[in-house]
């Protein structure tokens, strides 16, 4: 399902971790084309919402649609596409219905069979794969929000611990927050100049937000659970090394915080 | 059981390199007939480029991965190799220090691979 999310463009795989002595894998990501992979495809910035459905969509099938403000930009315009088929990822406890359906496949200009949905809640053995699979994609995005030209990143490699399921979606969207705010470990490969690329790597981690050091269920609960209350900043791996491979120089910034994932996978 | 020889394993894993060019950001030459895939020479190519061509350098007789891994508190990923047969792939074909080292007038670029290998039987 990540690999789908990535429009093939990385190897996902597990290997074995540990968060407070316990075993835990770490969902690892090997991006082959960062900006294409993890902005015009993984991102989840679609907000699917049709009547009292409602679902994070992600995926390939967002360069279809490409309505999204993101694609309206130079860097990312030149991945808008038209193939016969679309894929999309939803992140959601319900089955799409006929609406739902309709509506995707107008906006992909497609009819609903040439349109492939993978869909699975948040608290699924799946679903928490495929969202801890973005620590890499977290870091692009951040790094966008800091007006950095992507075009330097010309690779990533990113891990992050894979939490317990939860009980329910609100507390596994937490947990795999968690995972990548304060456990999620990328090294991205870039080009460049070493002074812009320091600056920015110093805010990229999730320490650098001010809503930093605490479960993100709690930061949710203070903000009256609005999401867009919270510092878009946060949203970040907990540790970063950025090498310049033009330099040979690499900048690290940030790191696991056990404490906190402690507390929101086992407390 | 069929005999694949070395030079063959790592030809498959060379057309399974070929497939993927653009997505592994490699280049193809043809130079006088033979097949040159530049995976880094003058192209960006990619981490799972250099995966790719250590499983061709092993005459695909191992699998080569990334994990995380970590050098004084840096988050770097570590290249792991898990060998089936170490004698024929790592010493008839990957080997890149002595017998197989190619050395031309103008450079000290050093070649290893299966070329001349002796075949394996399984």
């Amino acid at each position: 399902m990540a690999r789908a999310c990535l429009a093939d463009l990385a190897t996902v795989s597990l290997v074995p971790g540990e968060v407070a002595g316990a075993p835990l894998p770490r969902v690892v990501v090997d991006v082959l084309h960062p900006v294409p992979a993890c902005m015009a495809s993984q991102y989840a910035g679609w907000q699917v919402s049709v009547g009292d459905y409602f679902a994070m969509g992600s995926g390939p099938m967002r360069a279809m649609y490409a309505k999204e403000e993101l694609f309206s930009e130079k860097v990312f315009e030149r991945f808008k596409e038209r193939p016969t088929c679309a894929v999309g990822i939803l992140e959601t406890s319900k089955v799409p219905t006929p609406e739902v359906i309709a509506y995707l496949s107008d906006r992909v200009i497609l009819k609903p069979r040439h349109l492939i949905l993978l869909i699975a809640r948040t608290a699924s053995l799946a679903g928490g794969v495929q969202v801890v699979a973005r620590s890499v994609e977290t870091a692009l995005h951040k790094l966008h929000a800091l007006k950095f030209d992507l075009s330097r990143i010309v690779a990533g490699f990113g891990s992050a611990p894979l939490p317990p399921v939860a009980k329910n979606d609100m507390a596994a969207i937490g947990r795999t927050n968690d995972a990548v705010l304060y456990g999620g470990q990328v090294t991205l490969y870039a080009t460049g100049d070493d002074d812009t690329l320091r600056e920015a790597a110093g805010q990229l981690p999730s320490s650098a937000s001010s809503d930093y050091g605490q479960p993100f269920g709690e930061i949710f609960k203070r903000y009256d659970h609005d999401f867009y209350k919270i510092d878009p900043m946060l949203f970040s791996p907990a540790q970063v090394c950025v090498q310049n491979i033009t330099t040979g120089n690499s900048f690290t910034f940030g790191k696991v915080n056990d404490d906190v994932l402690s507390k929101s996978f086992f407390g | 059981m069929a005999v694949l020889s070395l030079n063959d394993r790592s030809r498959l894993v060379a057309e399974t390199m070929l497939a993927k060019a653009d997505q592994l950001g490699l280049a193809v030459h043809q130079v006088s007939g033979a097949t040159v895939l530049d995976c880094g020479s003058r192209v960006a190519g990619s981490l799972q480029a250099g995966l790719l061509m250590a499983r061709a350098c092993l005459a695909d007789l191992a699998t080569v991965s990334l994990v995380p891994g970590e050098v004084a508190g840096a988050p770097l990923p570590r290249v792991v190799v898990d060998v089936l047969h170490p004698v024929p792939a790592c010493m008839a074909s990957g080997q890149r220090s002595h017998g197989a080292r190619l050395r031309l007038a103008r450079g000290g670029q050093s070649a290893s691979g299966p070329a001349d290998g002796p075949r394996l039987s399984g």
